[in-house]
């Protein structure tokens, strides 16, 4: 807790990573950094999900998370998917999920009907949410995800300040798209974005092991926010996403 | 203060001077900024607890160094206490630098020189820069220079940038670092030392040595540790708090400091007694006294 607010980190890794040695890769040092920024929960990929295959990341996310030598409640999965292999092989059963992460551009796969169309469908029927990295796919693939499917709830990763024009559009004109503010960093941003859009469709998030927590933190806890527009960009909306209660409460 | 489980961390209102040694001012083609100009800058200074900020207007940095430097001037004028001044130099009008860098400096009373390889497509190293560097070196002022990083890429290291990025590593930190040896009497600050990750490898590698060169940590490629890095291979004295505002917001570069895991003292240097060194600011309260 930070200022009596509860901050449930949205875009967070775990796992090794090949190009360089990050700052941590297990989740015991994970948890040692969220003690340091105080951070709460944290909803976490695991990295081989994203350098070798998805389902190879989630049955190591599923193994560190089954072994019980750490406080399970803090880290909350966050599985991955190729859309038209999950399909084939069930794997949202095996997973249990409310919310779903994919790599398009990493897995060749376009994030549009005609390509992941039945597995987008499916989200929408069981009301899972989709996460997604703007590094990993296009402008216009996300556009008409969010046209095509209005009751999918997406998530949107990696939104960079020199795209706000975009970004602002499309939270206006799409209800279903909420944003990570893990690597937004737009000046004055959160406050305008909470007056012309709605501190609903914000995210927080830290975007490590890449990146330092402490900005993303700052932008929440010292923007001129009400208290509870900070709570819901700092855990609220999160929650709701997953379908939990806030303040931990499953 | 911010009670972090058993740990209160200061914060920038806790120390005696924050000075934000990178800024600037209004508009821009590129994104969408709010009110970016110096009212609501000051607002936000004053919410945070930052006492003064060094600006170079986006006019100066890319568009016209004239114009911009006659925004910065206007600026100071309506805060003279709170807003410092940099002049900007058009790499491709060497003959005209002088003239201009004596209206900001002599006229404006403008306290450093911002240049801005990438935006002008010019590089660092090259003929055109080199009245900057020698000005500042004959007047004791600041060199506070933008560097980026993207090796065999050309266009934008920025993001997809419509802007003048045509060339390649123009403001390289390496091209950065040799003219910074050849003016050892001058202080040059490189912005976001590099930008990515890349650049900021380079950085630490190429200014070991170099005691003129100091280290700014601004951008959105907050590296995880960055901050703790160059502290331990540099020295606090060398690394300078900025905060790239309007484009970005200042609040992470602070987020950034206020958890960094160094000493309070070493904050203190980073977020504002360096700049008051680099600034010569100690003399202004000399005077006033």
């Amino acid at each position: 807790m930070l200022e009596g607010i509860e901050f449930v980190d949205a875009d967070c890794m775990i796992g090794p990573w090949p190009m360089r040695n990050l700052a941590y890769s297990s989740s015991e040092e994970l948890m040692k950094q969220m003690d340091r920024y105080g951070i709460d929960r944290a909803l976490v990929f695991h990295s081989l999900s994203w350098t070798y295959h998805p389902e190879e990341g989630n049955m190591a996310l599923k193994r560190i998370l089954s072994e019980g030598i750490i406080d399970k409640q803090r880290l909350l999965p966050l599985y991955c998917f190729v859309a038209y292999e999950a399909l084939e092989s069930k794997a949202l059963d095996k997973y249990q999920v409310r919310a779903v992460r994919v790599f398009p551009s990493i897995n060749n796969f376009p994030l549009t009907s005609w390509a992941s169309g039945e597995f987008l469908e499916l989200l929408v029927k069981r009301e899972i949410s989709l996460w997604v990295d703007i590094f990993h796919t296009e402008w216009t693939h996300l556009q008409e995800t969010l046209i095509t499917y209005p009751e999918l709830k997406v998530v949107l990763l990696g939104a960079h300040y020199q795209d706000n024009r975009k970004i602002y559009q499309l939270l206006k004109k799409y209800q279903n798209l909420y944003m990570c503010t893990s690597y937004f960093e737009a000046f004055d941003a959160l406050r305008y974005i909470c007056d012309h859009i709605g501190a609903e469709r914000l995210l927080f998030g830290s975007r490590m092991p890449f990146y330092d927590a402490g900005a993303p933190i700052w932008n929440v806890l010292r923007s001129p926010l009400s208290l509870r527009e900070k709570q819901l960009i700092a855990a609220g909306n999160l929650y709701r996403l997953l379908g939990k209660k806030e303040r931990s409460d499953d | 203060m911010i009670k972090v489980g058993e740990k209160v961390l200061k914060e920038a209102k806790d120390f005696e001077t924050v000075i934000d040694l990178h800024a600037h001012l209004g508009l821009w083609s590129l994104f969408h900024l709010n009110d970016p100009w110096e009212d609501h800058i000051i607002q936000v200074m004053d919410l945070l607890g930052i006492d003064k900020i060094c600006i170079a207007s986006h006019a100066a940095i890319g568009v016209d160094a004239t114009l911009g430097n006659q925004i910065t001037a206007q600026a100071m004028k309506r805060y003279p206490q709170r807003i410092i001044g940099l002049a900007v130099i058009n790499p491709h009008r060497p003959k005209e630098a002088v003239n201009e860098l004596n209206t900001c400096i002599k006229k404006n009373g403008m306290r450093g020189i911002k240049l801005h390889p990438s935006m002008y497509g010019y590089p660092i190293d090259g003929r055109g820069f080199l009245p900057a560097f020698k000005y500042a070196e004959d007047y004791g002022l600041p060199i506070i220079t933008h560097t980026d990083y993207a090796e065999g890429r050309s266009g934008a290291p920025l993001g997809g940038s419509s802007l003048p990025f045509s060339k390649i590593n123009v403001a390289s930190p390496l091209r950065t670092v040799e003219v910074a040896v050849k003016f050892p009497n001058v202080n040059v600050v490189l912005v976001h030392s590099g930008h990515n990750q890349e650049g900021h490898q380079l950085t630490l590698e190429a200014v070991r040595d170099l005691s003129n060169v100091y280290l700014d940590f601004s951008g959105t490629e907050r590296d995880f540790g960055l901050i703790e890095e160059y502290v331990s291979v540099f020295g606090a004295s060398r690394v300078v708090f900025s905060t790239d505002m309007p484009y970005l917001d200042p609040r992470s570069a602070l987020g950034r400091v206020t958890f960094a895991e160094i000493a309070d003292e070493e904050k203190a240097q980073v977020l504002g007694l360096n700049a008051v060194r680099l600034l010569r600011l100690e003399k202004d309260k000399e005077t006033n006294s």
